[in-house]
Order: structure tokens, then C-alpha cells, then sequence
């Protein structure tokens, strides 16, 4: 990682540290719900950006960690420290299972496959009211009981983030293992004839980023103390989407900088109404067609652009000089 | 014997769901075949359809034949138009990972018309003039004169693209296209040109599904969700780019919701696609129809 | 006839032709020769427009055709013989020999004439006009690839190693073939590998080395001391 993107992460993260002392709950509970998202789509971009495998069941995985965690927490008395554990654990293997069936074929069988999952995982979770309680949204104890505090759940979601991202996926991505994967979704043909599992590696990867989607899925249910189908609709999914591809596709701060500033944006815009999704559906779009590598692109853009030119100042002073 | 006419009553459903199902996997199909592509916004020309054909009858009180021609004309331009803004950078190799950028600025685009339609329309469910009122008795079973007036639209406008492809100028390129992109330019085929017709027509395949099944199934914004991914399960089940393929595969998964309605449960309907998807993904992931060339 | 003037051309960055200038004249088999990797599928590719190029000027009875998209040089009468196998192996014969008049498709009676005439020439697609094309054999599909290219009434054509693939009988029918096009007053522009066969029925012969034109000569002088030409690629 290059420095620029080491430093913004460290100020972004003494901010964060900071900031319970001067905003209110309000606020608190929009940079909550932000690092759920920055999991999202940190853990997405594991999958989308850095293996190329574009996935649309993420926000359906995380949702099948949260109603694990959440009915196991109802019905067991689990501690939903556990009971995220174990959630994320069921999102993983059913991420496993999905995998399985789709990697061995072409790229697109996985979007086909996940987009039909995701709608029907909505479909049965919704109808089976018997457990889940249905559209209503099923009640779940909260990560610190009867605590009406932002602040426990508020570090929590910080300490998440640091160690899921932060930690694990920044690791797994410069590791040997993250290089494989790299150079999978660079030339995949190259790296099987060079001997990579290809099918493996990329279910492995599958797995792990559903496992991740599952821990941030929980957390939000054991947060919001409610979990319920909207979160798996294909608008959310779009949102975490819009986050990875806006803030930088293959980048490693470019989700962190979306998830945070698009839910920041969100909660402003739908004041005025329900025009967020549709802003953010053009700005992917556009993303896309014009900058594909988003926010942290034109940040590195930025400052290389800068650096030139201190650079070429700096050597006419030292003309001058002479 | 009882449960024979109620059961012959819900496949004939199921028939006449599927062969609207196959209009809209045809599209899908015509736009995979020709620009290797998956239209992740199809959905949306489905949604974008039923809308136009309700502004038509309803605002404008111009009768619902013509709402629905003014749909599938519609969808036609405005598919034809976002190919060209978005996906032509794919075949000027301007672009890195081409499945990746394809997949996910149809994605993008199903989002923003989605939203969009939210903002515009608003949420709420509206219903287009049907076509007919009242039902059709045929002896032992009656089925809806609209839905009967639906399903014959639709095999008209099958019928048609078919013509198109087989019997035409055009329909030749499109195939040729399909098959080699570098033979047809040498032929001194437009690719270009035709990609984008071809999508548009893809586009406009959909929009007429949905102006047909709008009267039936109400217009709202996310009206298309469904509709998209059970024609993304039939172009799997009937491999991906065969034209035989999607239309069987849609026929086939009409008659199994039905059966799965009839003999499992009613609420489960939109969800029995998705157990034929991992049962082929299991069996024969190639799908029914093997190759992927464009046997029509 | 068709005249490439310094022109450079490649993929991304790396630039496979340097400053290569030659010519096609009218009415000769112009052969380009040259050990692998010299550029010379990569010129065909530049002068037909699917390779970009960056530098010079391709002109073409005059013009600049460099910069004109690759479907619009048919009407100008450009064709193109693709190495690889390249008939439309789902539709049949039929089809497509009739995408080759593509470019005069609203004139029915001349498409219907030009069918007749390939018909008449090539025995072997009338009997198999309604087959599938990929179901023929290698040197039936490098025949209608031909014929098909032939129903533009092209005047010039651009042909990357005809006998790739083919038997050596085969191959010989296909360059008496294309050596008779010149009857028709085509002009041809050929690259081969098999110099042995082809220059025989060659007039003007270009050696490409790295990029741009090493050395360029009649035919039949070349001809009278292949050996060493051959031999001087081997020190690469």
C-alpha cells in the first residue's frame, strides 16, 4: 500500500477515535452503520476487485449471518458474541456451496447464480413468518443488552473494521495467497498453466469474503437489534456495489473512503427523499465508463499530479540556484 | 379424478406464463449471442415497458394495443442508445476486464432506472388498461381473455424476431456477428451498428413482456427483479445464446412452477426457478441445449 | 494501387511495425516474406484497420485509408483472407456466400448474380449450398472463404498464409486460385511463410525484418536464390 493511502487511513482512524467527543448519537450511529458498510464492501472488493469474481449475493450471505445469529440468540440464549461466530460461520458455508456450484464455470454463472440466490434467500426469509417473523423483521437481543449507548456498539463497529480490514483483508491481500488470486483474475488461463488451483483458490476466497459478509451481517442485527429482508434486497446490494466501485475497484482504500462518504451522503439525501440510490446508480455508471478506478484513482492522480510539480519547482529553484 | 381440471387449469397458467417468459429470454439471449454480454438491466426494459404501455393508456387514453407497440418501440431506442453509451468501449478495448465492466454497468444501470423509476413514479402499484376483460370459456377450463390476449401478442412478436433473425438481411448479420465478430467485419458488417440493434431489440423483447403482463401483475418500480432473474435461470437451463434453448427453458420452467404451485405450495412460485437453476448447475451445467453457438 | 508510407503500428505500447513503407502494385501478386515475429500479419491487420496505427499514411488509389473503420473498406473494394478458419460455421453456405455481397445487399438481382457466378466456379459449394459451413472439410472452407470474399467484386485483397493447414495438393489449388485473380484485374497482397510454393506464383517480393521492409525485389529474382534468403533469416 502506498503511502498516501497508509496516512489517510491513520487520520481517518484517530478522527473516528475522537469523535464520540464531539458529535451526538445521531451522528454516531451514521459512522455505525458506515463501517458495516466499509466491511461490506471492503470484504466485496476481496471478492469483485481483487479475484474478479463479480458476486450479487454478498448483502443476501450477510443477511443469512444475521438471521443465523439472530435466532440462534433468541432461541438458544446464546450470547450474540457466539451467535455472530456462529453466523458467520453458516454465511461462509453457504458461500462454500455457492461457490461450488458456480466457479468451476464461466465468471458469469457466478452473478446469475448469486442474483437468483440473493432474491430467493429474500423470498423465503419473508415468507417462513413462523420463524423469521416475515417482513416485520425478526427481534433480536442486543451485542450489549439493554444499553440504549451508541458508544460500546460505536467502538465496536471501529474495532471490527481495524481488525477485519485493517487486519485481514490487507494481509490476505499481500500475502502469497493474495498474489495467486491477483494474478487469477489478471490472466486467469496464465496462472492455471502455471499451475495455480484456480477453481480452489477462487472458492476459498468466495468463502472467506461470505464469512466476512456474515460477521458484519450480525453485527448489524445485534446493532439495530432487529434484522429483517429489506437488508437483502438487490437495491442494498447495489448500494454496497456503488461504495466498492465509486471509491476504487481493486483498490484497498477505495472502499473504505465509499462506504464511508456514500452512507454519509445517503443519510443527508434521503431528507429530501428516496433519490440517493438513483444518484449513486449514475455515478457507478459513470465510475465506470470514465474513471474505473474511482476515488482513490483520482486521489493517487491527485498526488502524483502534486508531487510533479513540487518536484519540478523544487529542481528550477535549484536552477536558479546555480 | 377431481384434481384433473384444476391441474390442467394451473399448466395452462403455466404455459401461458412461460411463453411470456420466453419473449423476455429470447431478448436476453439475442443480446448474449450477438454481444456476449448479460444484461443485468433487463429487468428494467421489463419495468420501463409496463410503465410506457401504462402512460399510454392510462394518461394519454390511447388504446392498450397501441401502449404496448409504443413500448416495445420505446425500449427500443432507449436500449439502442444506452449500448451505445455504455457498453462500445467494451469492443474498442478500451476496456480491461470486458465480463467484469459489462456485468457491472448493467448492474449500474438496473440501479439507477430502478431508483429512478422510485423518484418518478413513486412506489406505489399502478395497473394499465388490460386488453380484455371477462374470460374465456374452453369447456372444462376458463382462462382470462387477457391473459389469452397476452400470451397470442406475444407469440406474435416471438414469431416476428424469429422471422428477423432466420429469414432476414439483418437476422444473417446478427448470426454471423455471433459467430465470428472479425469474419463480419471483413464482410463489411457494422459491428457496432448491429451490436446496439441487437440490444436494443433484446431490450424491446422485454419491454413488450412487460407492457403484456402489466395489466396483470401491476407496474412498479421493482417489478422487473423477478421477471430478470428467472430469465437469467432459463438461459442457463437453456444454455447460454441458444435460441431454441431459452424458449424451451422458458416454456419448461412456466410448467414446473405451475406443478411446484399445484402440488407444493402457491407462495413459493417465484422460488421454484431457483431449485431448477441448482438442480442443472448440479446435473448438466451446460444446460439442456449444449453448445453455446446459436442453433435456431 | 496501395501504398503504406512509414508507417508504425502495434498493441498497446509496444509498436510491432517501425516506419515500414512498401507497395502493392496494380495487378501483381505482391508476396511479404520474413521470419516470425517481422510484422507481416500485423501490416494486413494495420492496412485493414483491426490494428491502430500510429504513425504514416496508408493510401489506397491515393487516399488515406488509415484512419477509415475496417467495415468500410469493402466498399472501397478491400477484402480480407484471414489466417485462421473464418466461415460462419452455424449458418450455411449459402448465407455465407450472400454476407459476402453485404455491402450491395439492396440490389437483389446482383447478389442473386454473383451467387450463380461463385456457384459456377466453385462446383463443390453448389453441391453443398444448404449444408452447415462448419461441417466441411479445411480446403473446402478456405474455398468458400474465397468465394465468399469474391462476392464483393473486391479489387484488391489483403491474404494471410492461404495454405495455412491445407494438404500440399490442396494448397497448390488454392494459389493457382488466387493467381488467377489476376485475370480479373486484382491486385493481391499475400503473406506466406511457405515461400517455396508461393513465390512461383508471385511478382514483387518484400522481405520484412523487425518491423520494416529488409529488402525488396522481383519475384523471379528472389526465386533464383531462395537459399540464401532463407538461410539469412536463420541468424536471428
Amino acid at each position: 500500500m502506498e503511502q498516501l493511502e497508509k496516512r489517510i487511513l491513520a487520520v481517518l482512524l484517530v478522527v473516528a477515535l475522537f469523535l464520540p467527543l464531539f458529535v451526538d448519537d445521531y451522528a454516531l450511529h451514521i459512522v455505525i452503520l458506515a463501517c458495516f458498510f466499509i466491511m461490506m464492501a471492503s470484504s466485496w472488493n476481496l471478492l469483485a476487485g481483487y479475484s474478479g469474481q463479480v458476486s450479487f449475493a454478498h448483502m443476501a450471505l450477510a443477511s443469512s449471518g444475521a438471521y443465523t445469529s439472530g435466532l440462534i440468540s433468541v432461541h438458544l440464549g446464546i450470547h450474540p458474541v457466539l451467535s455472530i461466530l456462529v453466523g458467520a460461520v453458516v454465511a461462509g458455508l453457504v458461500g462454500l456451496f455457492l461457490g461450488v456450484l458456480t466457479l468451476r464455470m464461466k465468471d458469469s454463472y457466478l452473478a446469475l447464480t448469486t442474483i437468483a440466490f440473493a432474491e430467493i434467500f429474500r423470498l423465503v426469509i419473508s415468507l417462513e413468518y413462523k420463524v423469521t417473523n416475515g417482513k416485520v423483521g425478526l427481534s433480536v437481543p442486543g451485542l450489549f443488552g439493554d444499553i440504549t449507548s451508541k458508544l460500546p456498539y460505536y467502538y465496536t463497529a471501529i474495532g471490527l473494521v481495524v481488525l477485519m480490514v485493517f487486519f485481514g483483508i490487507y494481509r490476505l491481500v499481500y500475502s502469497n495467497f493474495g498474489l495467486t488470486v491477483r494474478s487469477i483474475r489478471e490472466d486467469e488461463i496464465a496462472a492455471s498453466a502455471m499451475g495455480v488451483k484456480v477453481v480452489r483458490h477462487k472458492i476459498i476466497v468466495f468463502t472467506i469474503s461470505s464469512a466476512m459478509a456474515g460477521v458484519a451481517g450480525g453485527f448489524l442485527a445485534h446493532y439495530n437489534q432487529l434484522v429483517s429482508p429489506e437488508m437483502t434486497t438487490i437495491t442494498q446490494m447495489g448500494m454496497v456495489i456503488s461504495m466498492a466501485v465509486i471509491g476504487g475497484l481493486g483498490t484497498f482504500i477505495g472502499p473504505i473512503i465509499g462506504g464511508l462518504s456514500l452512507e454519509i451522503i445517503a443519510e443527508y439525501v434521503k431528507e429530501f427523499g428516496n433519490y440517493h440510490l438513483m444518484i449513486f446508480g449514475l455515478i457507478l455508471i459513470l465510475v465506470l465508463r470514465f474513471s474505473p478506478q474511482g476515488i482513490a484513482g483520482l486521489i493517487t492522480k491527485f498526488h502524483n499530479r502534486k508531487k510533479k510539480k513540487v518536484s519540478t519547482s523544487a529542481s528550477t529553484e535549484k536552477e536558479v540556484q546555480k | 379424478m377431481d384434481f384433473l381440471v384444476p391441474l390442467l387449469a394451473q399448466l395452462t397458467n403455466g404455459l401461458i406464463i412461460g411463453f411470456i417468459y420466453a419473449l423476455m429470454a429470447l431478448g436476453l439471449t439475442l443480446i448474449f449471442g450477438v454481444l456476449k454480454v448479460i444484461n443485468f438491466a433487463h429487468g428494467e426494459f421489463y419495468m420501463l415497458g409496463a410503465y410506457i404501455s401504462y402512460i399510454a393508456s392510462r394518461m394519454l387514453g390511447l388504446h392498450p394495443i397501441i401502449g404496448i407497440i409504443a413500448a416495445v418501440a420505446v425500449v427500443f431506442i432507449i436500449g439502442m442508445l444506452m449500448e451505445k453509451a455504455l457498453l462500445t468501449p467494451i469492443y474498442e478495448d478500451k476496456v480491461e476486464r470486458k465480463d467484469e465492466y459489462a456485468l457491472l454497468i448493467t448492474f449500474g444501470l438496473s440501479i439507477f432506472l430502478m431508483n429512478g423509476a422510485l423518484v418518478v413514479f413513486g412506489p406505489y402499484q399502478k395497473s394499465p388498461e388490460p386488453l380484455a376483460s371477462g374470460v374465456l370459456d374452453l369447456g372444462v377450463l376458463s382462462v382470462s381473455s387477457g391473459r389469452i390476449y397476452a400470451v397470442v401478442l406475444a407469440i406474435i412478436f416471438m414469431a416476428a424476431t424469429l422471422f428477423i433473425i432466420n429469414k432476414t438481411w439483418l437476422g444473417t448479420a446478427l448470426r454471423a456477428l455471433s459467430q465470428d465478430r472479425d469474419a463480419s467485419t471483413i464482410m463489411g458488417i457494422n459491428a457496432k451498428t448491429l451490436g446496439s440493434i441487437a440490444f436494443g431489440l433484446g431490450a424491446a423483447m422485454a419491454g413488450a413482456a412487460g407492457a403484456l403482463l402489466a395489466p396483470v401483475f401491476l407496474v412498479f418500480p421493482i417489478m422487473g427483479v423477478v421477471p430478470a432473474i428467472k430469465s437469467f435461470v432459463i438461459i442457463i437451463l437453456g444454455s447460454m445464446g441458444s435460441i431454441k434453448g431459452a424458449i424451451y427453458g422458458s416454456l419448461l420452467l412456466g410448467i414446473v412452477e405451475s406443478l411446484g404451485v399445484f402440488f407444493l405450495s402457491p407462495s413459493y412460485r417465484d422460488g421454484y426457478s431457483f431449485l431448477l437453476l441448482i438442480i442443472i448447475l448440479l446435473v448438466k451445467p451446460k444446460g439442456l441445449f449444449g453448445g453455446s453457438q446459436w442453433n435456431n | 494501387m496501395l501504398e503504406v508510407k512509414n508507417v508504425d503500428a502495434g498493441y498497446g505500447k509496444i509498436n510491432i511495425l517501425n516506419d515500414l513503407s512498401l507497395k502493392a502494385r496494380e495487378n501483381n501478386l505482391t508476396l511479404l516474406i520474413g521470419p516470425n515475429g517481422a510484422g507481416k500479419s500485423t501490416l494486413l491487420k494495420a492496412i485493414f484497420g483491426f490494428v491502430k496505427t500510429s504513425k504514416g499514411s496508408i493510401e489506397y488509389n491515393g487516399k488515406d485509408i488509415s484512419s477509415l473503420p475496417s467495415h468500410q473498406l469493402v466498399d472501397h473494394g478491400i477484402s480480407f483472407l484471414l489466417q485462421r478458419v473464418s466461415v460462419f460455421p452455424e449458418l450455411t453456405i449459402n448465407e455465407n456466400l450472400k454476407l459476402g455481397a453485404w455491402a450491395f445487399k439492396k440490389d437483389k438481382q446482383k447478389v442473386t448474380q454473383q451467387l450463380e457466378a461463385m456457384y459456377d466456379k466453385f462446383d463443390v459449394l453448389k453441391q453443398k449450398r444448404n449444408e452447415k459451413a462448419g461441417l466441411m472439410s479445411g480446403g473446402q472452407k478456405r474455398t468458400l472463404e474465397i468465394a465468399r470474399m469474391l462476392m464483393s467484386n473486391p479489387k484488391m485483397l489483403l491474404i494471410d498464409e492461404p495454405s495455412a493447414g491445407l494438404s500440399p495438393k490442396i494448397a497448390k489449388e488454392v494459389y493457382q486460385i488466387l493467381h488467377g485473380l489476376k485475370d480479373d484485374g486484382i491486385t493481391l497482397l499475400m503473406v506466406d511463410q511457405n515461400i517455396r510454393d508461393s513465390i512461383g506464383y508471385s511478382d514483387y517480393v518484400y522481405v520484412l525484418e523487425q518491423g520494416s521492409v529488409s529488402s525488396e525485389s522481383k519475384a523471379s529474382e528472389v526465386e533464383a536464390n531462395l537459399k540464401e534468403v532463407v538461410q539469412s533469416w536463420l541468424k536471428f
